[in-house]
């Protein structure tokens, strides 16, 4: 019971932490390199974190296959999910490292504790999601967060970066004490336990020693951060602000890395919650709200903007809505559908995680000059100055209103199709409607870019564009490949998420 | 008769505690107040932790709450070096006037 006390640490433990450890790493000596060797250009930094990120990634899958399903005394998670949302988040990682390549230099914040702390918070997040303890949770999101407040002022003469950073800092720190005031109830009401697998077993038992009173308070408040973490209406004001402060390529992994993480940990808790009889129709009540809540307050607040980062987070708010029909589909139901529910929030994930990089890598290829590229304006006639990276956002654009043949299309199809499954009709046909809705302002990008004359002359950048190019390359083929063959893909997603299963 | 203190009343503290530090970072402008009230939030589940640690006699509250403290100072460290820069910036730290982007 008491695992703490009588710490055992074998070989199989530490290949369970090897990947993570390997990061931690890479990312001290990043930070090391640059003190020891200073050089006025950070590029050799960056292809360094790029290499250490895959070489994880490799890591992660060569390990995983001898893995048992925890490690550390029930710590960490090594299940096909652990390594489902690793994978997501090294790939994350990487494509906003490449996306920085050029855009860093160009903002005048070309700095190497930008690589250090983006590998750093990727570690963190790697913790949050293999976490199989409360404690584990609480330390990665820390860790992630930390790092994260950091890098959101990456540009300190930049007065948005730094209030962004702010605002950020500020409601942060106070999600993070709501959730841990929620742990203590939780370790408190289930008689002293913190580990999830532990906890879910007091549930089924409800044995003397437990309130379910505590912990149902406990369970609201841990449920409500992880809720501000995924920025789902009413608790989103944080999120148009900071994405729209922080440099592009942080925005870029802000909105897909972390989203993405604190997404699969909210699977694991919502699975825990649904195994409190008495709490789980309330909470689906409550999370019905949220999601309709979601989709149409982003929706409609992304029509009148004219920043594109802006407009991309009041998205990012919508397909968070999208996502909860899957999640609340997982808490509802048994079986199965609940294995399809979480698959396809996995699918869909990853589906948003590639439309997401894209579309603010190309913002972050247009910045110039210590300005961003986030205004309309800039992507009038872009088809004229730069074909390629036109049809490349054409085809973002096109995925994220979820028109076929794309990822967003199927994701969209499979969340809808499993939330329809478990009843959820007037929810799906309120997301059909507000996709609708979403065409509008994601083509008005297209239509700008395709169909109007380039305002003034167009600036070439200073610095080159290749890799940048190549990463933006790279997520919208992605993007098109799982629009075209979800099959195989989708059948991944459905095993891993199948391990959320007891 | 000595009196002696029971769980419910560590708890009863705690939440009056989580709910004073609610209540400063909902109501004060001031961005270093806002921090203090985050802190007083974070020891209000830290006491929570020990006291249900020691009544259920169970250790991990302990560790979490040591957790909790190595956490909070690293923090502490980033935040204040946050509100530094605004400061320099606009010679204020009130969250008002933290505002070219509305809320």
């Amino acid at each position: 019971m008491h695992a703490v006390l009588a710490p055992s640490f074998t070989s199989a433990d530490f290949w369970a932490i090897a990947p993570v450890t390997f990061l931690v790493f890479c990312g001290l000596a990043v930070l090391l390199l640059d003190a020891f060797f200073p050089r006025r250009e950070h590029e050799w930094l960056a292809y360094l974190s790029i290499a250490s990120l895959l070489l994880t990634g490799a890591l992660a899958s060569w390990l995983q296959g001898c893995a048992s399903r925890e490690a550390l005394s029930g710590m960490l998670l090594t299940d096909p999910l652990s390594h489902f949302a690793v994978l997501t988040l090294l790939v994350a990682a990487a494509l906003s490292c490449i996306s920085s390549l050029g855009y860093l230099r160009e903002m005048r914040a070309d700095r190497a504790e930008y690589y250090g702390l983006l590998l750093l918070c990727t570690a963190g997040a790697m913790l949050m999601v293999q976490a199989g303890d409360l404690v584990m949770i609480f330390l990665g999101l820390e860790t992630m967060s930390i790092a994260l407040y950091v890098l959101v002022a990456m540009r300190p003469d930049n007065r948005l970066s730094t209030e962004a950073s702010l605002k950020y800092f500020l409601l942060g720190a106070f999600t993070s004490a709501l959730l841990l005031f929620g742990m203590a109830l939780v370790y408190g009401g289930s008689g002293g336990q913190t580990n999830l697998g532990e906890i879910l077993a007091t549930l089924q038992s409800s044995s003397a020693g437990t309130s379910p009173v505590v912990l149902i308070a406990g369970a609201i408040l841990v449920l409500l951060g992880f809720l501000f973490k995924v920025a789902v209406v009413p608790f989103h004001m944080w999120a148009p602000d900071v994405y729209l402060g922080a440099p592009t390529n942080v925005t870029a992994f802000m909105a897909t890395g972390v989203k993405a993480a604190a997404f699969v940990v909210l699977l694991r808790l919502v699975g825990l919650s649904s195994a409190m009889t008495v709490f789980r129709g309330h909470l689906a009540d409550v999370l019905w709200v949220l999601a309709a809540l979601s989709m149409t307050v982003g929706n409609l607040v992304a029509l009148q903007q004219t920043s594109v980062k802006r407009m991309l987070a009041y998205s990012s708010i919508t397909h968070a809505g999208y996502m909860l029909v899957g999640v609340l589909t997982f808490l509802t139901s048994s079986g199965e559908l609940a294995t399809r529910g979480t698959g396809s929030v996995l699918f869909y994930l990853v589906a948003y995680v590639l439309m997401n990089l894209g579309a603010f890598g190309v913002v972050a290829l247009l910045g110039r000059e210590g300005e961003e590229g986030d205004n309309l304006q800039c992507f009038k006639g872009l088809s004229r100055n730069r074909p390629l990276v036109a049809l490349a956002m054409a085809v973002l654009m096109f995925s994220l209103a979820g028109i076929p043949p794309s990822a967003g299309f199927m994701g969209k199809f499979y969340l809808f199709a499993a939330g329809l499954k478990a009843g959820y009709v007037w929810l799906v046909v309120l997301a059909l409607l507000n996709s609708a809705i979403s065409v509008f302002y994601y083509l008005r990008v297209v239509m700008l870019m395709y169909m109007q004359q380039p305002e003034g002359e167009y600036r070439k950048a200073e610095t080159c564009q290749v890799c940048a190019s190549c990463g933006l390359a790279l997520t919208s083929l992605g993007v098109v490949l799982l629009g075209i063959l979800p099959g195989g893909f989708l059948h991944y997603a459905l095993e891993s998420a199948r391990s959320l299963l007891p | 008769m000595s009196w002696l203190p029971e769980l419910q009343h560590y708890v009863l503290l705690a939440t009056a505690l989580f709910f004073i530090g609610l209540i400063g970072v909902l109501t004060r402008r001031n961005a270093i107040v806002i921090f203090m009230s985050i802190e007083l939030m974070l020891n209000a589940a830290n006491l929570c932790f020990v006291a249900f640690s020691r009544y259920l006699g169970s250790p991990v509250g302990h560790l979490f709450s040591f957790m909790v403290m190595v956490v909070a100072a690293c923090e502490v460290a980033v935040g204040l070096a946050i509100i530094v820069l605004i400061f320099r910036e606009r010679r204020s730290v009130n969250v008002d006037d933290v505002n070219i982007m509305r809320w």
